[in-house]
């Protein structure tokens, strides 16, 4: 009897012990509250294609935050011909440029000046070769966000790579914009015109950076997942997938490269350390003054894929519709309201010129 | 020998019959709690062995000449570092490494005592009236009384020892300090001592007095072991069951050590019985183990095997997460000693070493590393006085890394191999002891692969050669006791080091800092010399003792390094990359100084010391930010050179005998470094001084041994230290919709400090007829939560980034291990 009582005690208590083990060692820390504001953030992106080129300017705040808009700067795209373009200040921090494209046998810089600073990037030249992409899709139920498993929705992209021999670098970005139809409510007589749609805007999966590095693969045809999200009512309606391909240059991947480190470390043994990144702008005067960002200059090629509700193969509740007796104000405020739809994300009421499926 | 039934108290008189020796071990440890009773063994009876030697009287002399070897009972092994207590008194003679000693005495009679810790002392009465031989063998000490007991020697060896920043300590002490799947473990316990830190949980990459993990030699039986993670870094590859003891020099390394700038571990290991065949199975939640031993040809040759495998897949089944869930953990590793006695003045070691690891986190990742170390060492008396040791060794180790569902599924596979020579000799004289000779090690780095792990991956082959190296170095060390009091000890080491070809030498423009984007040339070295590199390395320890309990000691040594690891992760990883010096990455170079107060209190049952250390290290590695290690032929590119400084105090209070034994190690120290590169672009932390990634200021470590008797011991260990360093977030800004955190200084904020309580059970089995033992351990006991790294991660929808500690072990950890031993 006595040795049973030393088996259970010495044996079975250990082993429920093990049996209650906490299973996560993840915890959420506030000591590192001391965060720092201020800091000058130059962001843009010049490219070959027949669009609207976007430079951001904005300061960094405390507490994390996302980075205010610096609305009183002058920005300027310069070649090495010694020509200057203005760009047009479009409000929020946003600064943009008009019927200006990258060409190949150019190099471009960008200057901007804030309070009384001048801060230019480096001369940068664009990639002569770029990929191919095909897009797919697919839904699935699986694991996404948490251990449970959900709908979603995943889009691919097979690549085919330029066979060029001269060293290139692709990135990707890949954006969502989703239709979506404010309740309508009817009215006999004399009614005001219906709402127009909102088309609203989002980076799909943004801590996904697809980066190829074209000097370390032999492979000419790449196959990557371009990112997923979750399935929700923003398929009932068509729902269109950019894939916007980007050749760059070396300094450019490299800066990316870093970016990509940083925000995918996942704590563990093998993470490579943090560090600061800077980019290619740097104030002409005081090199210590750092500045965040880049300009990079990208030969560029987009592709699109949309979805229908008839691809869909959850079960989707048409997400506004209207229902008679219904208390107006019973509705979601994001079926009266676009903003209150989109929250952060960019919305607009304007058909973009490529909304056009079967 | 100590008589457990009779104890002198001093608020009280207690008959243990009385009482009844099931309750004592309660009753001592409550009034011991209670601060009403103190310990003082009576000694009974001592068994006196008398011996005598006698000349022709016509040769008669004034003094005589005592000659001997001491070793053990029942390995035959030699035992060094005895002590030989003369009349009364320590004069600091020890035994040599061979377990011999010579000394000069009166003619007359003269009692003797020899004593080291863990062994019976062995009590002589010697009449010397000639010159003598006396051979004699020391036993364990029977640990089944009520009290246990730090033996002389030990007890005031802090006090006598001539070189400070010594830790020594046998393989029953460090069973005593719980450790993580209860087994006993050298680095375990070296972390609950001064001086010494790790940056995570777990045994991998001890940072002594500021030092980092590759600063310091780890030897076995005198071998070089480059590859110490083992177990994911929670083990030692040295399992405790083969250990004999372990020494640490953290203060001033002798001379025939070297290659290193901070500090010296020499692992004893055990050799096998001479007399029978014996041996122990255990089986654990996470490990089995094996152990045979026993004489090959009795009293001539013997041989040791202790294996430890694995078993702790289905701990992993247990966990919620998917991805744990799939992962695999294997691990092994296997001791063979074999030693042969030719005569009774030579023999000859064979020692193997190997282990093996495996690990894979779901699909997503894995690593593999195996390491064999294996040496043949001769040791002779030539005379008397005079022996001399050769040794030869060999090691390698390969590591892989894997990443299979990567877009291009690839592995990556390095590794090296050495070959180690060293011959030394050593002569004992009355007051001194000289020992020299010289060692020379040629490492061979394997070419690091990266290759596809499918045949559907595009990943082109890639083959990086990598350098190969040689370093030899003269060494003379002596140990002086010009009287009782005072004992110096001097040496000198002329370290050299030659990369040898064949290399690629990737030639740089000059004026602005080496990068690949800057390479003019590469120039092929085939063969011979490519650069050369040498310095002497003076070493210098103090010990004066003033009065019988007291003593101050110093030191002060110059150590060259000429190897070391590389890596931008966190800690260190089974797949740190060794790398020799070259052209670009010039070798370390540290002056180490330290000065300490020594005094024990009651008897020698109380220890204390104070210890202060200053260390400088020029030439001390660090990475680029986003350096690229591997598969990197310009590794130079990746890295920045600067000079490391270190200092501390250490305390140490340590109980050496009663119910209660244990210590209490507090120390501060501070290491820092800072990049002296010409170009500020490529500064860390443009210049500046900056914490280290293993810089703790505050560290304290608390193991206490309550000895219950009957060979049951409960033990704990509490060990606190402050967060190491990390570096931290200052901002957040979007970039093409991209959230991206933007840091501040390398290693500028800390996590928050670290604290775990271990606790283990010593006790028989539960089968009377077997000679059985259960160790019941918990590892974090108060399952704190302690923080190893940290990250940013959006939190939820958030897409602001927030921090969020990383802790390797979450929760409390209890492990069970039942031990049967047979032919005992």
């Amino acid at each position: 009897m006595r040795n049973l009582n030393k088996f259970i005690l010495g044996f079975w208590i250990p082993c429920l012990l093990i049996l209650n083990l906490i299973t996560s060692c993840i915890d959420r820390l506030d000591f590192l509250g001391d965060t720092e504001e201020g800091q000058l953030v130059i962001y843009g992106l010049f490219t070959d294609l027949d669009e609207i080129q976007v430079v951001n300017v904005s300061k960094t705040v405390s507490f994390g935050l996302q980075p205010m808009g610096v609305i009183n700067a002058l920005v300027t795209l310069l070649t090495d011909e010694g020509e200057r373009f203005a760009y047009f200040n479009a409000g929020n921090g946003n600064y943009e440029l008009r019927d200006i494209k990258a060409k190949e046998d150019k190099r471009y810089a960008l200057e901007v000046l804030v309070d009384g600073k001048i801060y230019r990037s480096s001369f940068e030249s664009i990639p002569s070769v770029i990929g191919e992409d095909s897009l797919s899709f697919a839904f699935s139920y699986e694991p996404f966000r948490n251990e449970v498993s959900e709908q979603v929705f995943s889009l691919s992209a097979a690549t085919s790579l330029p066979s060029s021999s001269d060293s290139f670098f692709l990135r990707w970005i890949t954006e969502e914009t989703h239709l979506w139809i404010r309740t309508i409510v009817p009215c006999a007589g004399w009614c005001p015109p219906p709402f127009p749609n909102c088309f609203i805007y989002d980076i799909l999966e943004p801590n996904r950076l697809n980066l190829f590095d074209g000097t370390k693969s032999s492979t000419r045809n790449l196959n990557q997942l371009m990112g997923k999200r979750s399935v929700d009512n923003s398929f009932f309606y068509p729902f269109f997938f950019t894939v916007r391909q980007l050749s760059i240059n070396r300094g450019a991947f490299e800066y990316w490269g870093k970016i990509n480190i940083m925000i995918n470390n996942q704590g563990s043994l093998f993470d490579i350390p943090p560090a600061p990144v800077f980019g290619n702008i740097s104030n002409v005067e005081d090199q210590n003054d750092l500045v965040l960002g880049y300009f990079e200059v990208a030969k560029s090629k987009i592709t699109r894929i949309y979805t229908t509700r008839a691809d869909v193969p959850f079960y989707l509740v048409e997400p506004c519709l209207y229902m008679p007796g219904k208390p107006l104000d019973s509705y979601p405020r994001g079926c009266r309201n676009c903003a209150e739809r989109a929250g952060s994300r960019k919305w607009n009421e304007l058909n973009p010129e490529w909304w056009k499926f079967d | 020998m100590l008589n457990p039934n009779t104890f002198s108290c001093l608020k009280a008189k207690i008959n243990l019959k009385e009482i009844g020796k099931k309750r004592l071990p309660f009753l001592l440890y409550l009034l011991w709690y209670l601060n009403i009773l103190t310990f003082q063994t009576v000694k009974g009876q001592t068994e006196l062995i008398e011996v005598s030697f006698h000349q022709e009287i016509s040769k008669k002399r004034a003094q005589y000449y005592l000659t001997g070897k001491v070793s053990h009972v029942k390995t035959k092994e030699p035992i060094s570092g005895v002590s030989i207590h003369i009349d009364g008194y320590f004069k600091g003679n020890n035994t040599d490494n061979n377990g011999q000693f010579f000394i000069s005495l009166d003619s007359g009679i003269h009692r003797i005592v020899f004593r080291q810790f863990g062994k019976s002392p062995a009590h002589y009465q010697v009449e010397l009236f000639g010159d003598g031989q006396l051979d004699l063998a020391l036993d364990n000490l029977d640990f089944e009384l009520e009290t246990f007991v730090l033996e002389a020697e030990e007890r005031d060896r802090n006090i006598r020892s001539p070189i400070t920043g010594v830790t020594k300590m046998n393989i029953e002490n460090i069973k005593l300090v719980p450790a993580f799947l209860g087994e006993p473990d050298v680095f375990n316990v070296l972390q609950s001592m001064p001086g010494v830190t790790s940056v995570g949980e777990g045994s991998a990459g001890m940072n002594i007095r500021g030092g980092q993990a590759d600063q310091n030699l780890i030897m076995m039986n005198e071998t070089i072991v480059l590859s110490n993670s083992h177990a994911l870094g929670f083990l030692s590859p040295f399992n405790g069951d083969a250990v004999q003891n372990f020494t640490l020099y953290k203060g001033s390394v002798p001379s025939y050590f070297g290659g290193r700038s901070s500090s010296a571990l020499n692992i004893e290991m055990r050799k096998g019985n001479k007399e029978k065949w014996i041996g122990s199975g255990s089986l654990g939640t996470a490990v089995s183990k094996l152990i045979v031993e026993g004489p090959i040809v009795p009293e001539k040759t013997s041989m040791i095997l202790v294996s430890r495998l694995s078993n702790a897949n289905w701990l992993l089944d247990k966990a919620n997460d998917l991805d744990v869930q799939n992962s695999n953990i294997r691990f092994h590793d296997i001791y063979l000693g074999i030693n042969h006695q030719f005569s009774e003045n030579s023999s000859l070691d064979f020692n193997l070493l190997n282990t093996g690891d495996y690990f894979s986190f779901s699909d997503q990742f894995g690593f593999e590393w195996d390491n064999i170390v294996g040496s043949l060492t001769s040791r002779n008396l030539l005379t008397g006085n005079f022996s001399l040791v050769g040794m030869i060794a060999y090691g390698s180790f390969n590591n892989g890394f894997f990443e299979p569902t990567q877009l291009d599924p690839s592995k990556i596979e390095n590794g090296l191999h050495y070959f180690q020579g060293k011959v030394s000799g050593l002569l004992t004289l009355e007051k001194m002891d000289i020992s020299f000779g010289g060692e020379a090690i040629q490492y061979q780095m394997r070419p690091e692969g990266l290759s596809p792990l499918t045949s559907e991956s595009g990943i082109a082959p890639k083959t990086v050669q990598k350098e190969n190296g040689i370093e030899y170095a003269p060494f003379i060390s002596v140990n002086w006791n010009p009287n009782e009091n005072i004992a110096i000890s001097g040496g000198l080491r002329y370290s050299n080091y030659v990369q040898q070809g064949p290399d690629s030498i990737y030639r740089y423009e000059e004026g602005i800092p080496i990068s690949r984007i800057n390479i003019t040339r590469v120039d092929f070295i085939e063969s011979g010399k490519i650069v050369k590199y040498n310095g002497f390395e003076p070493r210098f320890s103090f010990r004066w003792t003033f009065d019988e309990v007291s003593s101050i000691k110093a030191g002060y040594s110059v150590m060259n390094q000429y190897l070391q690891t590389i890596s931008n992760a966190t800690g260190p990883t089974p797949i740190d990359l060794w790398q020799l010096s070259t052209t670009y990455i010039l070798p370390q170079r540290s002056h180490n100084a330290s000065l300490g107060y020594f005094r024990n209190f009651k008897d020698d049952e109380w220890s204390t010391s104070l210890e202060g250390f200053y260390r400088t290290t020029g030439n001390q590695l660090e990475y680029r930010d986003f350096a690229e290690f591997f598969v990197n032929p310009h590794i130079e590119t990746e890295l920045i050179q600067g000079e490391g400084l270190a200092y501390g105090t250490e305390l140490l209070i340590q109980r050496n005998k009663g119910g209660i034994t244990g210590w209490l190690a507090y120390t501060y120290s501070r290491s820092l470094i800072r990049t002296t590169s010409e170009f500020s672009e490529i500064q860390v932390n443009r210049g500046n001084w900056y914490a280290t990634n293993f810089d703790k200021p505050h560290n304290i470590s608390l193991v206490t041994n309550f000895h219950l008797g009957k060979g049951r011991t409960f033990n704990t260990n509490v060990n606190y230290s402050t967060g190491r360093p990390v570096t931290g977030l200052l901002s957040n800004y979007t970039i093409g919709g991209v959230f991206i955190p933007n840091f501040g200084n390398r290693n500028e904020f800390r996590i928050p400090n670290y604290f775990r309580i271990d606790i283990s059970y010593l006790t028989n089995g539960f089968v009377r007829k077997w000679e059985d033992k259960i160790n019941f351990s918990v590892y974090n006991l108060t399952g704190r939560r302690n923080a190893y790294s940290v990250f940013f991660q959006r939190e939820g929808t958030n897409q602001r980034l927030v921090p969020f500690q990383i802790s390797i072990l979450g929760s409390a950890f209890p492990s069970i291990t039942y031990t049967v031993s047979f032919g005992k």
